[in-house]
Order: C-alpha cells, then sequence, then structure tokens
C-alpha cells in the first residue's frame, strides 16, 4: 500500500500544454478513478506515472520518495495500456512471467507467482495458448495478471474495458474490483465512462484542460459539480449551461437554452449551469399555473418504463428544438394519457434547482 | 543519498546509450558517404569540370548530340511503351486473376511472379531462347510458314526489346494489381447498382479511383524498370538503340569520356529521383487504401454446365487469355531449363552443359572455370548479404533509438534523416553507382588488385534500401506499447531487445537477408561495368557466353540461377512477406 | 576456399616480385591452343606463377585499361594492340619505344605501315575480308562474289546476308569501317578515297538490313549456327584456313575448302586488271612506359618476336607471322589470302596507304561519332507512342475537371 503524490506536472506537446501544473494526491490502497474526455491529458498522466514519458516539470512522490526521473524498470508499477497488447510470440504463461523473469527470481518463486496470479484472474486454463488464440476479455485478463505477477506499487489501468464487449465488461470490471481489494493495490483507473466510474471508483478525480478540476467521492461530485462541464463528463441527467444572468425585483433571472428560470433571490456569486433532477419535475395538468414554480412547455418524445411504477418521459422543450428534459414520475401521478407527441406542461420548485 | 547516486547511474546508462548510437549513425554515415555519396560527388565533379575547352560548349555539345539525344528519346519511349503494354495486358490478367477461381490459380499466380524476380540476364537468355533468330517461336514459325525471314526479329529492333521488357515487368502490373481488385468496397458498387447506376458510371466513380492508386504505383514501378534496362538493350539493341544507362556505360568503359559519362548520369539520378519520389507517393496512398481491408470480391467460379452461351463463351475467353498470359510470361525460362538439356551439336550429351559446368576445367568460351564463376557468385552474395544485414540491423537500432524521443513526445531527427539518406541510393541506377564508384576508386590498388570488394559495395548499396525496408516494416509491426509494458514489468533495454523486439523481427531480417543474397547473385550492371575482365561472376558468364554455339553451357547457368533465386523467393513467400522490390 | 581462389586472381597481379603482367586478348594463340606461357617459362627460366597473363574481352579494352592505368601501370607488355589503336595509344602516351633485336627477322614494310618510332612492333598480321559459307553463297548462287565490290553489297542485298562488328567494340570491325572510308572517302574532309564519295552513305543505306555483333565471337556463332540466315561476316583473310587446317574443326588439307573469303574489287582507273583493295591489320606488341618489370618486360617482347614463337601463330591465332623466318604451313598458305600480296605487289592495293596514320589519328573519334550517329534510330513509333501518350494525358485531365 502506497500513496502517491504529484505535485506541479507540466508536459507539452508540440507547444500545447497536455498537462499544465497538474497536482493530484493519491491515498493509500484506493482505486482512484481518472474521468475525462478524450484528449484530456489523461493517458499522458498515465504514463508519467508509468515513467515511459518524462514529465517537463513537476515531481511524482511514491510514499515520500521522490521517483521522477526514475525510469519505469524501477518503479514497479503494473501497467495495462489501453490496447491489448499482449506479448503475441509467447503463450499467456511466458507474457504472465515475463515480468518475474526479468526481475530474474528463482523458479520456484516465478511458479508461485504465476500460480497465485492466474488463478486470482481467473486464466490458469489458458496457460498455453497464444494471444491470437483468446478473446478480447480473455486478453484484457492476461495483461492485468501480466501486471499483477509482479505486485505492483502502483496498477495503472487505461480504459481496460473499452474494447471489450458488453456482456463481459461488467464481470471484468468486478473482477478488477475484487482482486484490488483483495491485494490493496493503490489503482489509477483511466476512463471516459462515468459509468465505470459508478461501478468501481473510491474516488474520482474529473479532468480537463490539463488539470485535475475537481476530486472526491463520486456522489459528492455528482450532487455538488463545481461547475457545468464536470457536471456533463459526469454523464449526470439535466444539466444545461448558464447563457446569460440578470437580476430583476423578483431575483435573479437565469437564461438557458431551455428558457428563463426565475430566482426568487439575488444570487451573489457566478453561476455556470443549473441542474434539475428528474424526479422534481412534476406535471401539471390544471389550466392554472403557479406563479411560484418555474413552468417549461414541450411534448412527449418518449417514454422508457424503468419499473413496474415508475416511467421517465424525455420531453422535447417548446422554443428550444434540440433540448429536451428528462422527467422521472410514478405512473400514478401521470393524469393525462402518456402518448407521444402530446402536449404537457412541467413545473417545478426554483428550491428544487442545483446551481453550480 | 540513496536516490541522487541512482539517479546518477541512470544518467549514465543514458548517456552510454546515446554514445552508442552516436556511433552506430557515424559508422553508418562513413559507409554511405565514403562508397556512395562521395562517389556521387565524384560524378558531379567530373559531370561539371572539363578540362579542354569551354564547359558550356561542351556541355551543350553532350545535349544536342544526336546519338545522345536520340537514345533519351528512346529510354523514354520505350519506358512509357512497355509500361503502357503491360498494363493492357496486366490489368485485366489481374482482374480474372482476382475474380475467378479455379484449380491451380495460386500456382498460376506464383509462375507469374517468377519472370520478375529472376536476374535480367536470365531473363535475357530465356527471351532469347524464345524469341532469338533461332528460337522457339522463330523456327516453329520457319517450319509452318516455310519461309526464310522470321517472325519476329528482336536484334536492332525496338519490338524486341519492347517484348523483352513487357515479358520481365508484366508480373509486377499482376502482383501488384491482384490485392486491388480484390480490396475494391463492393458494397459500395451494390448500393450504387441499386441506385441505378449503370456499369460505366460504376466503374469510373467507385472502382476507378479505388484502383487507381495501386495501377499507378505498379506502372511507375515498371517504368523505373524499364527506364533502368541494360542488359537487355545492351545485347539486344545495341547500337541501334541505346538507353541512358548503356550510353554511360559505354561512354566510360569503351571510349572513355568521363565528362559526358558523369553528366548523363547526373541526367538519369534526376529523373529517377523524380520518378521515386512520385513512386513513394503512391506507393503510400495505395498501401494507406489497403490497410485493415479484407478481400471482399465475390470469386466466380468457371461453370460450363446449364449455361447461357455467351457465358460459355465469356468463360472460355477468359482462360484462353489466362492460357497466354501464363505461357507468354513462364515459357521462356521453362526455355531456359529444357534448352539446356538440348545438345547443340550431335554427339553431346543432354548434360553436356552440366558436365562441363562441373568439370572444374576452364572453358573456351567462359574464358574461365565455371566452378570458379560459381563460387564467386555465391561467395560475393554471402558477403554482400552479411555486410547488407549488418547496414539494415544498425538502420533499425539507431531508429529504435526513437523510443527514447517519444518520452518527450519528439519525432526523432535520426529517424528522418535515415529515410532521407536512404532514399537516394534507391533513385541511384546500378550503372550511375558503378560510374561513381569507379571514377572515385579507380586509382586506388584496392581497385586493381582487389576489384571484387567494390562489386560487393556496390551490392550491398544496392540491396540495403530493400533489406532495410523489410526490416522496417516488421519493425513497424511492433506495438510501441509492448515496449512500454515490457520496461515496466523490469526487463531491461537489452532484454527487451532480445525477448521482444528481435523475436518479431526476424521474419523480416531474414526476408531482408534472401533478398539481398537474391539481388547480389543476379546483379549485372555494376558487376560488369565495374570488373568485366578481373572478376566474373555467373551473370557476366553467361552474358558473354550466351551467343556462342554452345548454348548449353550459358543455359545451364542460368538454369542454377533460376534455381536458387527461385529458392531464395520461395523462402521469402513461405515467410509471408513478399514485398516488391523497388 | 573461394575467397582465395579469387584473391589468387587479384593479388598476383601486382604482387611485389618480379613477376611479368600481361595483357592481352582472350583469344591470343587460344585455338587450338599454344601455350606461350609455359614455352616462354621453360625458355627464360622463371616460373609459370611469375608470368600473370591478363585476359580482356579484346584489344579495345587492353587499350583502356592501360590508360586508365598510365599513372600507375601494373602491366609490363600489351599484346593486341593494332595498326588503328597505336595512334591512340601514343597520344596517351602509355607505350615505351623499344627497338628489340628480334627486329632484324621483321619485315621492314611491317615495321613502317604499324610504328616506325617501334612503339609497338609487329608479331602477326593479315587483311580483313568478308568471309563467306560456300554452301550457303558461292559462285553460282552470288556471281557478284567473284569480283566483288562494296556497292555490291548494296545493290545485290548481300547486306542482309552480312554480320559486321560494332566497330567501336572490336577491331576487325573498325578494320570494316575503315575499309569502307577508304573506299569511298570522307568529303567533309577533303578525303577522295578511292571513289570520291561519301562513306555514310554507304553505311544509311545498309544499316538496316546489316546485322551489328557486338564482337567477333557473337558474328561468329550467328555465322555458325545459321541463326539468323546470314552467311557472310566480316573478318580475316585467314579464315577459311580455319575450316580447313583446324585440326579439330577443319575438313583436312586436299578436301574442298567450305567457306572463302573475299576483299573488294574497287577499280576507278580502269586498270587492265582487276585490282584487290584490302584493309591491312597489323598486331603489336609494346612495352608498356613506366613497366613495373621493364627488363624482364624486354626479354619476352625478344623472345614473342622469334622464330619459336612465330612458328605458331598461323595455326593458332590463325594470321599471318611476322617474322619472315617462320614457317608458314601449306594448309594454311593455300586456304588463306596472302596479305604480303598487297604489301609487296602492286597488282593489289592495300587501302592503308590512303588512309594514312596521319588521317586516322586526325579522325578517327569523327568517324565512331558519325558512324553511332549514323545508325542510331529513331524510331517513328515512339514519337506517334509519345504524342499517343500526351494525347490521352491531356484528354483524361480535362475530362476530369469537367
Amino acid at each position: 500500500m502506497v500513496k502517491v503524490n504529484i505535485k506541479g506536472l507540466s508536459m507539452r506537446y508540440e507547444k500545447k500544454y497536455i498537462l499544465d501544473d497538474l497536482n493530484l494526491d493519491i491515498h493509500q490502497g484506493e482505486l482512484l478513478v481518472i474521468l475525462g474526455e478524450s484528449g484530456c491529458g489523461k493517458t499522458t498522466l498515465l504514463k508519467i506515472l508509468a515513467g515511459i514519458i518524462e514529465p517537463e516539470t513537476g515531481s511524482i512522490h511514491l510514499d515520500n520518495q521522490d521517483i521522477t526521473n526514475y525510469p519505469p524498470q524501477k518503479r514497479k508499477v503494473g501497467y495495462v495500456p489501453q490496447a491489448q497488447v499482449l506479448f503475441p510470440h509467447m503463450d499467456v504463461e511466458h507474457n504472465v512471467k515475463f515480468g518475474l523473469e526479468a526481475r530474474k527470481l528463482s523458479t520456484d518463486v516465478i511458479e508461485e507467482k504465476l500460480k497465485w496470479v492466474t488463478e486470482l484472474m481467473q486464466i490458469d486454463d489458458l496457460l498455453s495458448r497464444y494471444p491470437r488464440e483468446i478473446s478480447g476479455g480473455q486478453k484484457q485478463r492476461v495483461a492485468l495478471a501480466r501486471a499483477m505477477a509482479i505486485e505492483p506499487d502502483i496498477l495503472l489501468l487505461d480504459e481496460p474495458l473499452s474494447s471489450i464487449d458488453a456482456s463481459g465488461r461488467e464481470a471484468l470490471a468486478l473482477t478488477i474490483r475484487r482482486i484490488q481489494k483483495e491485494t490493496e493495490t493503490t489503482t489509477v483507473y483511466v476512463t471516459h465512462s462515468s459509468d465505470e466510474a459508478r461501478l468501481i471508483s473510491d474516488r474520482v478525480a474529473v479532468m480537463y484542460d490539463g488539470k485535475v478540476q475537481q476530486i472526491g467521492r463520486l456522489l459528492d461530485i455528482d450532487h455538488n459539480p463545481k461547475n457545468y462541464l464536470i457536471a456533463k463528463i459526469m454523464g449526470t441527467s439535466n444539466v444545461w449551461p448558464v447563457l446569460y444572468m440578470s437580476d430583476n425585483d423578483k431575483g435573479s433571472l437565469i437564461t438557458l437554452s431551455i428558457g428563463d428560470i426565475q430566482l426568487h433571490e439575488k444570487l451573489k456569486t457566478k453561476i455556470s449551469g443549473i441542474r434539475i433532477k428528474p424526479s422534481s419535475f412534476s406535471i401539471n395538468t390544471s389550466e392554472r399555473l403557479s406563479e411560484k414554480k418555474i413552468i417549461f412547455h414541450g411534448i412527449i418524445k418518449s417514454i422508457i418504463e424503468q419499473d413496474e411504477d415508475n416511467v421517465r418521459i424525455v420531453v422535447d422543450v417548446k422554443n428550444a428544438p434540440s433540448e429536451y428534459i428528462k422527467v422521472d414520475c410514478s405512473k400514478e401521478d401521470i393524469k393525462i394519457e402518456p402518448k407521444t407527441n402530446t402536449e404537457l406542461t412541467l413545473e417545478v420548485d426554483p428550491s428544487e434547482v442545483v446551481l453550480f | 543519498m540513496l536516490v541522487s547516486q541512482r539517479k546518477k547511474t541512470f544518467e549514465r546508462k543514458a548517456l552510454v546509450n546515446k554514445f552508442t548510437i552516436a556511433l552506430a549513425i557515424i559508422f553508418l554515415l562513413s559507409f554511405l558517404a565514403s562508397f556512395f555519396y562521395l562517389p556521387l560527388i565524384r560524378i558531379f565533379q567530373y559531370g561539371f569540370s572539363s578540362e579542354t575547352g569551354n564547359l558550356a560548349i561542351i556541355l551543350r555539345e553532350i545535349i544536342t548530340d544526336k546519338v545522345n539525344l536520340y537514345s533519351l528519346a528512346f529510354t523514354f519511349g520505350q519506358a512509357l511503351a512497355s509500361t503502357f503494354i503491360c498494363l493492357i495486358i496486366g490489368l485485366p490478367a489481374g482482374y480474372f486473376l482476382a475474380k475467378y477461381e479455379f484449380k491451380g490459380k495460386k500456382l498460376l499466380i506464383n509462375l507469374l511472379t517468377i519472370p520478375f524476380v529472376l536476374p535480367p540476364i536470365v531473363v535475357l537468355s530465356g527471351f532469347l531462347v524464345t524469341y532469338g533468330n533461332s528460337g522457339w517461336i522463330n523456327v516453329i514459325w520457319k517450319s509452318l510458314t516455310n519461309s526464310s525471314s522470321p517472325l519476329i526479329s528482336i536484334f536492332g529492333t525496338i519490338e524486341g526489346v519492347i517484348l523483352a521488357h513487357v515479358f520481365y515487368n508484366i508480373s509486377v502490373i499482376i502482383r501488384i494489381t491482384i490485392p486491388a481488385w480484390q480490396n475494391i468496397d463492393y458494397d459500395q458498387v451494390e448500393v450504387s447498382r441499386t441506385l441505378g447506376a449503370n456499369k460505366r458510371r460504376i466503374f469510373r466513380k467507385i472502382i476507378r479511383p479505388q484502383i487507381m492508386n495501386h495501377v499507378i504505383a505498379a506502372s511507375l514501378l515498371v517504368f523505373v524498370y524499364t527506364f533502368n534496362s541494360f542488359a537487355i538493350v545492351l545485347k539486344l539493341a545495341n547500337p541501334y538503340y541505346q538507353t541512358i544507362e548503356v550510353l554511360i556505360y559505354k561512354s566510360i568503359r569503351v571510349s572513355p569520356d568521363f565528362t559526358e559519362a558523369s553528366f548523363l548520369a547526373i541526367i538519369q539520378l534526376i529523373l529517377n529521383s523524380i520518378i521515386i519520389i512520385i513512386y513513394i507517393l503512391f506507393d503510400r496512398k495505395s498501401r494507406q487504401s489497403a490497410e485493415g481491408k479484407e478481400s471482399n470480391l465475390k470469386t466466380t467460379i468457371f461453370q460450363f454446365s446449364k449455361q447461357k452461351w455467351n457465358i460459355i463463351i465469356r468463360n472460355l475467353g477468359v482462360i484462353f487469355f489466362l492460357i497466354l498470359v501464363g505461357l507468354f510470361t513462364f515459357l521462356p525460362i521453362l526455355a531456359v531449363i529444357i534448352r539446356s538439356f538440348i545438345p547443340d551439336k550431335v554427339g553431346n550429351s543432354a548434360f553436356y552443359g552440366y558436365q562441363e559446368f562441373f568439370s572444374n576445367k576452364e572453358i573456351s568460351v567462359l574464358n574461365a572455370n565455371p566452378l570458379t564463376l560459381l563460387g564467386n557468385t555465391l561467395w560475393i552474395a554471402a558477403i554482400s548479404t552479411v555486410v547488407t544485414l549488418l547496414l539494415s540491423l544498425i538502420i533499425v537500432f539507431i531508429l529504435r533509438s526513437r523510443y527514447q524521443s517519444i518520452k518527450r513526445y519528439k519525432t526523432s531527427k535520426a529517424e528522418s534523416l535515415i529515410s532521407y539518406l536512404i532514399i537516394l541510393p534507391m533513385a541511384t541506377s546500378s550503372i550511375t553507382l558503378a560510374t561513381g564508384v569507379y571514377l572515385q576508386f579507380r586509382n586506388t590498388s584496392l581497385f586493381d588488385n582487389a576489384v571484387w570488394i567494390f562489386v560487393i559495395i556496390s551490392h550491398v548499396i544496392i540491396s540495403v534500401p530493400f533489406a532495410t525496408r523489410s526490416i522496417l516494416a516488421a519493425y513497424n509491426r511492433i506495438d510501441v506499447e509492448l515496449l512500454n509494458v515490457a520496461s515496466t514489468l523490469g526487463a531491461s533495454r537489452t532484454r527487451i531487445f532480445r525477448k521482444i523486439e528481435l523475436p518479431m523481427i526476424y521474419k523480416g531480417i531474414i526476408v531482408g537477408g534472401l533478398f539481398s543474397f537474391a539481388i547480389s547473385l543476379g546483379e549485372f550492371g555494376a558487376t560488369y561495368f565495374l570488373a568485366r575482365e578481373d572478376f566474373k561472376t555467373l551473370s557476366i558468364g553467361i552474358y558473354d557466353s550466351i551467343s556462342t554455339q554452345t548454348m548449353q553451357i550459358p543455359l545451364a547457368m542460368a538454369s542454377l540461377l533460376i534455381f536458387v533465386t527461385i529458392l531464395c523467393f520461395y523462402a521469402i513467400h513461405r515467410l509471408g512477406e513478399i514485398e516488391l522490390k523497388v | 576456399m573461394f575467397p582465395s581462389q579469387a584473391g589468387v586472381q587479384a593479388s598476383e597481379i601486382n604482387a611485389e616480385s618480379n613477376s611479368l603482367v600481361i595483357y592481352t586478348y582472350e583469344t591470343l594463340l587460344n585455338d587450338p591452343g599454344y601455350d606461350f606461357v609455359s614455352a616462354y617459362a621453360s625458355y627464360s627460366g622463371i616460373s609459370e606463377e611469375e608470368i600473370n597473363v591478363v585476359y580482356m574481352e579484346d584489344a579495345n579494352a587492353i587499350l583502356s585499361k592501360a590508360i586508365l592505368e598510365k599513372d600507375n601501370p601494373s602491366a609490363d607488355v600489351l599484346i593486341g594492340l593494332d595498326n588503328v589503336m597505336i595512334h591512340n595509344a601514343k597520344a596517351e602516351e602509355i607505350l615505351e619505344s623499344y627497338n628489340s633485336p628480334s627486329l632484324e627477322n621483321i619485315s621492314s614494310t611491317l615495321i613502317s605501315n604499324l610504328d616506325s618510332e617501334k612503339y609497338l612492333l609487329p608479331y602477326d598480321y593479315g587483311i580483313i575480308a568478308l568471309w563467306y559459307d560456300l554452301n550457303r553463297i558461292n559462285s553460282t548462287t552470288n556471281p557478284e562474289i567473284q569480283y566483288l565490290e562494296l556497292e555490291d553489297i548494296l545493290t545485290y542485298d548481300l547486306d542482309k546476308k552480312l554480320i559486321v562488328e560494332d566497330p567501336t567494340l572490336s577491331s576487325p570491325g573498325l578494320g570494316f569501317l575503315l575499309w569502307t572510308i577508304a573506299i569511298y572517302g570522307d568529303p567533309q574532309i577533303d578525303f577522295e578515297g578511292v571513289l570520291g564519295e561519301d562513306w555514310r552513305d554507304w553505311w544509311k543505306e545498309a544499316k538496316e538490313d546489316l546485322r551489328i555483333a557486338s564482337s567477333w565471337s557473337d558474328a561468329f556463332s550467328i555465322y555458325y549456327t545459321h541463326q539468323e540466315n546470314r552467311p557472310i561476316m566480316v573478318s580475316y583473310g585467314t579464315s577459311p584456313a580455319y575450316d580447313v587446317c583446324h585440326p579439330d574443326y577443319g575438313v583436312g588439307e586436299g578436301n574442298p575448302p567450305p567457306s572463302a573469303a573475299v576483299v573488294s574489287h574497287e577499280n576507278p582507273t580502269a586498270l587492265p586488271y582487276i585490282r584487290q583493295n584490302a584493309w591491312l591489320q597489323i598486331e603489336g606488341i609494346g612495352l608498356v612506359s613506366g613497366a613495373p618489370h621493364s627488363a624482364e618486360a624486354k626479354k619476352f617482347i625478344d623472345w614473342f618476336l622469334n622464330k619459336e614463337l612465330q612458328d605458331n601463330i598461323p595455326l593458332n591465332n590463325w594470321m599471318y607471322p611476322a617474322n619472315i623466318e617462320a614457317e608458314i604451313p601449306s594448309c594454311f598458305a593455300a586456304n588463306s589470302i596472302d596479305p604480303s600480296l598487297f604489301l609487296n605487289e602492286s597488282l593489289n592495293f592495300v587501302l592503308n596507304d590512303i588512309l594514312t596514320p596521319n588521317l586516322i589519328k586526325n579522325n578517327l573519334d569523327d568517324w565512331l561519332n558519325d558512324w553511332e550517329a549514323e545508325l542510331v534510330s529513331f524510331s517513328p513509333f515512339v514519337i506517334v507512342f509519345l504524342s499517343l501518350i500526351t494525347t490521352t494525358v491531356v484528354f483524361v485531365s480535362m475530362k476530369k475537371r469537367k
């Protein structure tokens, strides 16, 4: 179990900053998911941690030891790159043993560790196969086993699920989670998918513009994203950027792409976006519209049955052609006939609006 | 304390690494400089210097000389014509071979490839045996028509040269275009068919753009080969028609005029460079468009029952055409082998040529002992191969340093430097190369005493681009991430090279080695130029004796060359990396 | 094993021993073969290994190699340069004059015709002639052959039956070119020749029909194998003797000869007899200027011109020996045109008399260039093809722009 402290990391590619004064602390034994869109520098960060790329400035400390200038050979990192790269000319057994042999361990130790890690990754029946003979999911397990065999201080995973088909994805994610917990290996898991982060993360670091923008437990970020972009990266429903803000006698008026929202208080700080939870909406069936509530008019685009009692309705916003609102409600609450292309009016209490 | 110590060790290791790479670069550069670039500069020196009279006037005389002008026109004209005819026959042949499925198709394709990989001198022998004045075709014609004039006259005629070139190069077109036809995206064809496009429109809008790059690349390749043709033109058409190569050769070796020879060599070099650069551009394009595609051409099987007459006739036509093309390209090679067993004189045995060859005595038509020629050929090829591989591996080793540069996200300067350095040897014809080597070294005692060294050097310079290409092709298939992973797993750089890179490129190395071996085996131009009297290889022996009364001896030698060359290319083929030579 | 073999070949040439290095052409004294190396070894007492003979494709190769090496010569003796090459050789200063004691038995006419300054010493000579196969051409099939004139070759379409060697590559070929020049003359330099016309016209008319071989042996194989139905070739007046007197290939003395040789019979001044015109080739041996082993070389040259060797010239080199004491076998004499007829008798005419060494020296390069320019062809096919391609390219690119 090690902790990792990254300070002031910068890296340029053709004069453009990929990492820009990045700071990040990784706790002992945690599984940290680095979440960001492609090109945000998360893979670069991973390669710098692995020692494959040297940063221009900044430092990396492993348990207070400066490893910034260490070559990969001396770092004890388990690196699983995005493409499933197994050594094509070696069978599974030799792939897994590669790191152990490079470390010049005794044959007994190598065999023992091989047995342990292949059983851990459930690939002990594949040992004599060649990479071209096994499936994508199996390849990823072998790659993981190869990285885990050397019992790394840190495990670095780059989009490990991206090339696996949907059915195998969850199983593999759970395996990763399980071995990470069993071995208590400090793990950095890079992905662009918030779903994967939801599935396995201890903590999530959201990255863009070459920096870690927000770090914390997933639910915390979900509830309190620092800004609109983070909310969007987190894949949260019903977030909209603020186009324009002004104050009037009632309070602040926020202009969004789906319409205006009148708040009953004056905001003191600038905000970048708002979020309204799908469950905060209610459907107004009466003719009377409440002054105090925020009103949206729309047309039902589709109705998705969530379970026996609840449905999610996707509503096209009137006057905002490409925008839609997701609404969660119980079947009982819908007093109108839930049919596509019927018009309806949504209302929401201003206090339910999350500002960030 | 410990940390800083470690850091120092790493820095020292990195320094040693940089030092060895620098050493490798210096070695490579000094080799290329002394045996390629300085000779090239020497050509320019001679080309633009004159001891007698005004240089401008002399150069104008060279340019306006009737023989030079006509030869320049001929060089272009015959190359264009040969390429064009190769296309006319090769394109449909390639299409049929891609489209139709039949027994022995693979064999046919391989047979069609054979002339292309054979040394020009062997091809010339086959051509003479088949189309020469007492060749098979003319003998049959004469006995059929009872006339005394031959059907085809190949000596001193433009038809002879073009026929020989077409026969030699048609397989280039066929080989390159078969995958092109197979890779056409037929979904697009079907979609456009449903959209009501007619056949012509489909061809123009969909098929043509997809095969165009391949066709142009293949045509340029044929153009380069025929443009640089030497042995065939020297034997068949001189003095009526001469290529620039023949002119250069003659103005150094026959009636020495170094200014003229060098100036012609410069012209040749410039023209070749232009063609090669265009070729590389199109080749890259065609490779890109072929990348990741699998054959999706629906093949057709010949069927003759229960079909309409027109289909049967069409099928018969296709079969007839393919047989004709197969005969045209393969018959002369077969003829060499068969003819080597037919006695020239009553009383000679069928094995006379081979007996003489292995009898270990001097043969007067060769003025040498044929086993010595075979020995010379083999050890020259062996040394050339070793040196070529060594140089190629050094090049690869230098390029390997780019993985250090990637650490800093910079493209390696060494890589681009080297890729430029090896383009020029590609664009240098063997005669131009030999001219440079000759002008540079002719006054050294080494040249007088051990000309074979320069033969080897020219063979090496001719083969290095091919060998490097095939090794690099293998090297570039290695995913960088593999090396990254290996290093995180604790493997040292040498271990990575030994355990990962080497096993993954060894096929490429073998292919590169076989290539340079085969090239050296059959190389004629530079060898003949540099070492006519002093040092003979099989190719030169064949050339010297091919038109003597006893054809069996040269043809036995040619058959041996065929055998060894085919063996080499069969091995390359088995390794699955047949790359066309440039 | 193999490298060492080549090493022997190459390294011995310039070894620092006192071995003698001789450049000559491939066929010197080789058919059926007189081993002059071992003969000289036993004569002089030096071992055979110390005599290095480098055989070249032909005499032109000897000349160009010697010229290229002139600053640092490795050869001591050149054998095979002739009365045409001597000018180039002297101009390039590759030879050294040597007044060999053996010259007293060499015909003085030959010495003066080859090189009176004795840079090159004659060892054999012969005339260039048209050699023809009597089975295919004879006075019955072609009566004109008996008193042939060069013009007859055009008139009677004999050019379709004739093989000549490329004069830039072969010495009999060059001899034939000079023959045509001497007969027709060259108005460009006001050289009358025999007929006062232009030699270029003859070649212009003949070039389509002639077969030009790159060497004498190439020509011979075309002639011999009947490949192209060409029964006449440019060769020597001694060639018919080969067909009769050769121990393996000859039909034997007394049998009807299978071939004959003829020179040309132009007779512009209407002499009362039929005059023969021929070009004389005299082959010489020379001492290399700055030869590494000059003393040994001189000894070798002396020996090469003496009777012992010269007796072997007729039936092994198929030329007339220069030494007047050398024996000429009767079979050889009976079946060849004796070149001394042209040297000594006023009946016949040696073309060398009008095509003087001075003329050759000043004009040979131009003549060879002109010959090549006359021969080089520009097929209309090429023009048609180039324009065809250009129009296609223009057409296609215009269509694309639409």
